[in-house]
């Protein structure tokens, strides 16, 4: 039975404050929801709970990051990008602050929480963050990669992931890289790219399709340029993501093959630019063409 | 040097690279000279504390005062908003030496001075944080979320002063924003609060002596040069000639006080 992700976040951030002092988790009156609750009351002096002020949670855990402190930060991913977009700019990548943003419950994960707490558009912000790490987690091992990568390094990252436990993808010994994207198969003349928990869903479709290789993107920013380049001269490419079709993986990959002379096809699955609704995980699914089914028929087309 | 010479000299230098720019944001940087010499010339101590210039647009005065602590040299000062300047008019940590903390987006320095009192207080360090925030900023609903948090996690190392010079930039406070009672609302905040006249040197040392967590300045934006006092938008001018002469003669009778 794999880990439920907000487990992972709360073991991995409770290993490293019992490690090291300057570690600090902060959440906005989200923390039970994101597993933390526990941590908090075994570290009192290293959590803060922010109540639900964002702007404020995120510039201040700037302002910790100032005095030596490793700030990690938790609330939904709406409120973690859209609601803060200029603080995680100005107090963060601006200034050259580091801290590390969990926005939770992306895309269609919000489910009964519905279109006024969903995010389709987190990446495409947080990519234009100067400086910055943006990643998508699909398994406990990786979201344990990225958290624990957040603390060796000095820059602002952003993560986005669920919370409930996805199938494990990877193991305790895999080597995750910043900027190298993970190829599950070697041929790589026809390739469907996805992050997230859609890597899940595309390994499925591929069991049902012919010489097709899946490729997780998880490391949006920096990307897998040498991948990319390979890519070029691929015959058929798709791209798959529980996010909007502006300013996602899909844009990101297509501009790199435009620059590099692609010549094949590009299909790409996305959201387009729809609001989302109130709705359970498989209905929005189906909702969106967020399917397995969906994903066949178009690669198929 | 004593600290109202030192307010002088802040006031002087700040004038002439306004001057020398051409244009700038007088009204705000003057109504903070006093507030500036008082900390970095009596009750900051510079190895442990920290200064955020919340209302970053402050920034020429803040280098005036550091130019005279001698985090650069004065000569630098008239590089103000060149091309290539390591001061731009609001203070960016990365360029301007001496500079802690990047701000200039209203309501995000107070934030990250409260962030760093609290950090201050989880590594056990000692270190007090003197932060400044506007009258037009309080506008902004960040300082209210930052003032709730400071009131919360009990930041007795931090002191929040308020530039009350009365006006914004499109008029004064009371024409573009609401009318509130400062000292009511932040004490209803829990926050302990006095008032003192920001244009005298030694009612602000006293009052940081008090103790208390917010300290409302009385002040006039342009404060200290009577031409822009009485200026009805002083926000950020650019100086004409007939102007330019008016802030040299100011600037000379400073020079001669």
């Amino acid at each position: 039975m794999s880990k439920e992700l907000r487990v992972v976040y709360q073991e991995v951030l409770s290993d490293l404050m019992k490690k090291d002092k300057n570690v600090v988790m902060l959440d906005a009156d989200l923390a039970s929801a994101s597993g933390s609750l526990k941590t908090f009351e075994s570290f009192p002096n290293q959590t803060v709970n922010c109540g639900i002020s964002e702007a404020n949670m995120i510039s201040a855990a700037c302002g910790m990051s100032l005095v030596g402190l490793k700030p990690y930060v938790h609330t939904f991913a709406p409120f973690a990008t859209r609601r803060v977009f200029d603080q995680l700019y100005m107090s963060g990548a601006f200034s050259q602050n580091a801290i590390h943003i969990f926005g939770s419950e992306p895309g269609i994960y919000a489910q009964y929480n519905g279109g006024t707490h969903t995010s389709f558009e987190d990446i495409a912000l947080t990519r234009t963050l100067p400086n910055a790490v943006i990643t998508s987690i699909c398994d406990a091992h990786q979201f344990e990669f990225v958290l624990r990568s957040f603390y060796k390094d000095n820059k602002l990252y952003y993560t986005r992931s669920g919370r409930k436990a996805l199938p494990d993808l990877y193991t305790n010994g895999t080597r995750f890289e910043l900027g190298k994207w993970m190829k599950h198969g070697d041929a790589l003349d026809q390739v469907i790219i996805s992050h997230g928990w859609m890597v899940h869903e595309c390994l499925e479709a591929c069991k049902e399709l012919k010489d097709v290789t899946v490729i997780d993107a998880f490391s949006i920013y920096p990307y897998d340029n040498e991948l990319l380049m390979k890519l070029s001269h691929t015959s058929k490419i798709m791209v798959v993501e529980d996010h909007n079709i502006v300013g996602g993986v899909g844009e990101l990959v297509a501009r790199e093959l435009m620059i590099h002379g692609y010549k094949g096809e590009f299909i790409h699955l996305g959201i387009e630019q729809q609001v989302s609704e109130v709705g359970d995980f498989e209905f929005l699914k189906q909702r969106f063409g967020l399917t397995k089914e969906n994903i066949i028929s178009l690669w198929n087309k | 040097m004593e600290t109202t010479e030192f307010a002088n000299q802040i006031r002087i230098n700040t004038a002439e690279m306004l001057l020398e720019r051409g244009f700038g944001h007088i009204g705000a940087s003057m109504s903070i000279v006093e507030t500036l010499a008082v900390l970095f010339n009596e009750k900051m101590d510079l190895t442990k504390d920290y200064f955020v210039l919340s209302k970053g647009h402050g920034g020429p005065a803040y280098y005036a005062a550091l130019a005279l602590k001698g985090y650069f040299d004065m000569s630098e000062l008239k590089t103000l908003n060149q091309n290539k300047t390591i001061l731009p008019s609001h203070p960016d940590r990365l360029k301007v030496p001496g500079a802690q903390v990047t701000t200039g987006s209203l309501g995000q320095g107070i934030s990250q001075a409260v962030g760093i009192a609290k950090g201050l207080k989880i590594k056990e360090e000692e270190g007090k944080v003197y932060c400044i925030i506007g009258d037009g900023e309080l506008n902004e609903g960040q300082v209210y979320e930052a003032l709730i948090f400071a009131s919360k996690e009990k930041l007795d190392n931090l002191v929040i002063f308020l530039d009350f010079n009365k006006k914004q930039l499109d008029g004064t406070i009371k024409q573009i924003s609401a009318t509130i009672d400062y000292k009511l609302f932040f004490d209803s905040l829990g926050l302990s609060t006095i008032r003192v006249d920001g244009k005298n040197c030694n009612e602000i040392k006293e009052g940081i002596d008090k103790n208390v967590s917010v300290i409302i300045l009385d002040t006039i934006k342009g404060q200290g040069l009577p031409y822009f006092e009485s200026m009805e938008y002083n926000h950020h001018v650019h100086f004409t000639p007939e102007l330019k002469e008016i802030l040299r003669n100011e600037i000379e009778n400073l020079k001669n006080e």
